[in-house]
């Protein structure tokens, strides 16, 4: 087959799956760009220009912005501090690991949606946590963790959603370290900290990265979970995305939050992967 | 692990400190372990279905621990009196249509990716995995705008179409997987035998990747069916599935039994085909699906 | 420095023995091979030596002190691994310094040893360079390096060679045994090569199904194997049935399938069956001087560079001569073959 017939050939296998997606992901990602610069504004004038980017840098904005940062990192970040030593503890053989395990993994299979509404139920003003709580004698008023104005609600629902995810990927990761890269370790003097910290921690970076990357970012942009349990002030970014496209109508704002989102996804992305590296050193 | 010597007890000092501090260690600490997570997971999921059984009659609220009753009065009235029998059809229909469909986009890029090296294929890999990674809300929001200038806006093709977006890195990804795990020579023998590329597919290759069809196929079933922001911004109010049901149950009006009642039938099937996915095909691709390492 | 004593050693896996009741005594300094076929428990011997594999039963000491409770970043017995396991994330340098830096010793002092232990290996060129960046007998001798700066009691080599090809095993091999008897560390040593065996080692222990079936030297393994299977496994060996006729304190005379023989060793066990054998480059043409007078003819002839190996027919039972250079005989041809008594070992069938 010449040359120019086999790359022809690969494309047009290539296209139906691959064409579809970047076909449809192309036409999105015009459309947001556009609507960002004033046009394709269905009702009211389409102008084109940068007066949306203009108005949307604002208090508002910001407050989403950071808050959204904040939910994000300190999920991820608490969801990994879980996870590492869960799957540290699921290396070895235990009673009843089998048991412990396909509890861990229940999580995985439920949507979004269901996890905040379960989280919800059991967190509420007057559900079972705070009535626990409260019969044990730790608190005595109950503790308002449901649309709370910082947001725990949010981070308990996403790490309790994220943690299985979290678990396996380590999990995984740590079962791809060759065994006797830590037997060498041990058998040149080194305890089961060292161990960690000069093994296996260094070599399973590169694995994690990508995990959490997923994590953060689904975080960051999350609608659903926020609506159902998160603050009324400020709202995460999506929301007031949504807000401004189907309930204020201003597709041009809402667009440019997309498009606001989309980038520090990448840069956050770019930073994460840059703090791995640092830390594999 | 360290090498000592399996403590043989001695019946003399049944319980010497090193003894204690094994059996703490090998009994006592995974058994809270499996406590602590049966409490932490398993409750959650009680609550919910406690909640759905909650009888009417004997409203649960604050203080009791439990419903003091049970019936099954909340399931029989979310089956009548809402539109959740309606949103089920139209969940398992997409979900059905949408696997199908990304199951034939993707047979020929997924053959090609595992078979041919060509410049550029990392980049194909990230495309691929982009429905993924990109924040849902905002590809459902202005893909939603594209389907309105299309003319797809609450229609189901548009829906079918969007949900296959989103299920085909799952399709895409496990079935190159598959195709990988496929000898090379296995297709240059069948052409030597005077195979053309269509039985080569239906009688070699395609037997071969029945697991992965398997595999690829739940997960798009399963994403198509727990698939929220898209459906909530382009099928509404049109069309209800599950999870958009679910929602409004949560959000605008927000009843408790009801959205106890919608979780479980959300959940329940989801949980039964990845059992049947897990026992029948190794745990290589739970991994390979969710975004590989 | 140190001697180690192994008494009664057992490791189940499941329902196998892999280690079945192993004694083991190795002197200070001395430099002892492990050899057996794959599965003989002779890697699972060196990794609970290492504390790397928890025992069923059975204790091990270093001189006098007991260590099956000790874990293994605790014993001195430093590790040559199979697959080298060099951390890839580190240079050869850090790798080296690694168990330094695990008994915390100072900067200092650490610098100094890691660059004398390179250049004693010869890889003072490579030491910035990664695990990826090195051949496979480089990565060897950075394993080497990594155990031996630690100065432990005891080194303990896991098949160090076998991924490497033969000139490059030949070599290095007589490297380590230069290095050990410099040193002066006691050294255990795994192999299922048995040439390597017979090269390097002061004592051999042959190890089959858990068991160790003979211990000594070298010369004495390959010239009085104890049984069937050592005879077998090095070297090579004529093995055949026999059944004693006569036995006095010079030797005996026995009845084979090639006709009656005479042996200057004495049967061991009370039994009349026993088996005899010989190495193939001990039985040779007849001359006067042998004892046993054998005819047979030739199967085939193989060519071997150095060597040439006869199979030979004698009554039905086929036997392999070695001789060497080239031989001019062909299949069919009748020759006579001579083996004195003191060759004819007479061995017990298995242990």
């Amino acid at each position: 087959m010449t040359k120019k017939n086999h790359t022809l050939t690969i494309l047009l296998l290539l296209f139906p799956g691959v064409g579809y997606i970047a076909l449809m992901l192309a036409a999105v990602l015009v459309m947001t760009v556009l609507q960002s610069m004033g046009l394709f504004n269905f009702t009211g004038v389409s102008q084109f220009g940068f007066q949306e980017w203009v108005e949307v840098f604002n208090q508002q904005t910001w407050d989403a912005f950071a808050y959204s940062t904040k939910v994000a990192f300190a999920s991820s970040l608490m969801c990994m501090i879980l996870a590492y030593p869960l799957a540290l503890f699921l290396r070895r053989e235990f009673l009843a690991k089998k048991y412990f395990t396909a509890v861990i993994r229940m999580p995985l299979f439920m949507p979004a949606l269901v996890a905040a509404f379960l989280i919800l139920n059991v967190i509420a003003y007057h559900g079972i946590f705070n009535e626990f709580l409260i019969r044990l004698g730790i608190i005595r008023e109950p503790l308002r963790l449901t649309h709370d104005d910082w947001g725990l609600g949010v981070v308990g629902i996403q790490i309790w959603k994220n943690l299985p995810f979290q678990t396996l990927i380590v999990t995984s990761v740590l079962a791809s370290i060759q065994s006797d890269l830590e037997n060498a370790a041990k058998n040149l003097g080194a305890g089961p900290w060292q161990v960690f910290r000069d093994i296996l921690f260094p070599l399973s970076i590169p694995g994690i990265v990508t995990g959490v990357v997923l994590v953060f970012i689904g975080i960051f942009g999350d609608y659903a979970i926020n609506t159902v349990a998160g603050p009324k002030y400020p709202p995460s970014l999506a929301i007031r995305m949504y807000a401004n496209a189907n309930i204020f109508n201003d597709w041009g704002q809402a667009a440019c939050i997309a498009i606001i989102i989309i980038i520090s996804s990448m840069i956050y992305t770019w930073i994460i992967t840059r703090v791995a590296r640092f830390a594999t050193r | 692990m360290a090498a000592t010597t399996r403590p043989t007890v001695s019946k003399s000092s049944l319980l010497s400190k090193k003894q204690l501090l094994l059996f703490t260690r090998g009994t006592v600490f995974p058994l809270v372990m499996l406590v602590g997570a049966i409490v932490i997971i398993g409750l959650p999921l009680l609550m919910a279905v406690l909640w759905s059984l909650v009888n009417p009659d004997f409203p649960w609220s604050y203080p009791d621990i439990f419903p003091t009753h049970l019936s099954l009065f909340q399931w029989d009235f979310v089956f009548r009196f809402t539109d959740i029998t309606k949103a089920i059809l139209t969940s398992y229909t997409i979900a059905t249509l949408a696997t199908l469909l990304a199951f034939i986009l993707s047979l020929t890029p997924s053959y090609a990716i595992a078979n041919y090296d060509f410049p550029g294929k990392e980049t194909i890999r990230i495309i691929v995995l982009l429905p993924i990674i990109l924040p849902g809300m905002v590809v459902a929001l202005f893909l939603s705008r594209v389907f309105q200038f299309l003319g797809l806006s609450q229609s189901l093709l548009g829906l079918v179409l969007g949900h296959t977006l989103l299920g085909l890195p799952y399709m895409l990804r496990l079935l190159s997987t598959s195709f990988e795990a496929i000898p090379r020579e296995i297709g240059d023998a069948a052409s030597n035998l005077g195979a053309t590329n269509f039985y080569r597919f239906r009688d070699v290759y395609i037997p071969m990747l029945l697991p992965g069809i398997f595999a690829g196929s739940i997960f798009t079933f399963i994403t198509s069916l727990e698939e929220f922001s898209l459906t909530f911004v382009i099928g509404t109010p049109t069309y209800q599935t599950i999870p958009t049901i679910l929602f409004a149950f949560l959000g605008y009006h927000f009843v408790r039994t009801n959205a106890a009642v919608v979780s479980l039938i959300l959940m329940v099937p989801n949980v039964i085909l990845l059992f049947i996915a897990d026992r029948f095909l190794k745990t290589d691709f739970l991994t390979a699906a969710y975004g590989k390492l | 420095m140190a001697s180690i004593t192994i008494k009664n050693l057992v490791k189940k896996y499941g329902d196998t023995t892999v280690v079945n009741n192993v004694n083991l005594s190795v002197n200070d300094g001395e430099f002892i091979t492990l050899l057996g076929p794959s599965g003989c428990g002779k890697t699972t011997t060196l990794r609970a030596i290492a504390g790397l594999v928890e025992i069923d039963d059975g204790e091990i000491y270093l001189d006098d002190r007991l260590i099956n409770d000790l874990p293994p970043h605790r014993r001195s017995t430093a590790m040559v691994f199979q697959s080298y396991a060099l951390f890839p994330h580190m240079s050869v340098r850090d790798n080296v310094a690694f168990g330094l830096r695990m008994q915390k010793i100072p900067k200092s002092e650490r610098d100094d040893r890691v660059e004398e232990v390179l250049q004693m290996l010869g890889l003072e060129e490579l030491a910035d360079r990664g695990p990826g960046q090195l051949s496979g007998g480089q990565q060897q001798r950075v394993a080497v390096a990594r155990a031996i700066v630690t100065h432990p009691v005891v080194l303990l080599f896991d098949e160090p060679l076998s991924n490497l090809d033969l000139k490059l095993r030949e070599r290095l091999r007589i490297d380590i045994r230069e290095l050990q008897r410099r040193l002066k560390i006691t050294s255990v040593y795994v192999t299922h090569d048995q040439a390597e065996a017979l090269v390097i080692s002061d004592r051999i222990a042959i190890m089959d199904r858990g068991k160790i079936i003979q211990c000594a030297d070298p010369v004495t393994i390959y010239s009085r194997p104890a049984n069937a299977f050592t005879a077998d496994f090095i070297g090579q060996a004529s093995i055949i049935k026999a059944r004693v006729i006569e036995s006095n304190e010079y030797g005996c005379t026995v009845e084979t399938p090639i006709g009656k023989l005479v042996s200057s060793d004495r049967p061991k066990g009370a039994s009349n069956s026993v088996m005899v054998c010989w190495r193939p480059e001990e039985i040779t043409l007849y001359q006067k001087e042998h004892d046993n007078r054998i005819e047979a003819k030739i199967e085939s002839n193989i060519f071997m560079g150095n060597l040439t190996d006869l199979f030979v027919n004698v009554n039905g039972t086929s036997l392999r001569v070695q001789m060497g250079g080239s031989v001019n005989l062909q299949p069919g041809d009748k020759i006579v073959l001579g083996l004195s008594k003191d060759k004819l070992r007479v061995i017990e069938a298995d242990v």
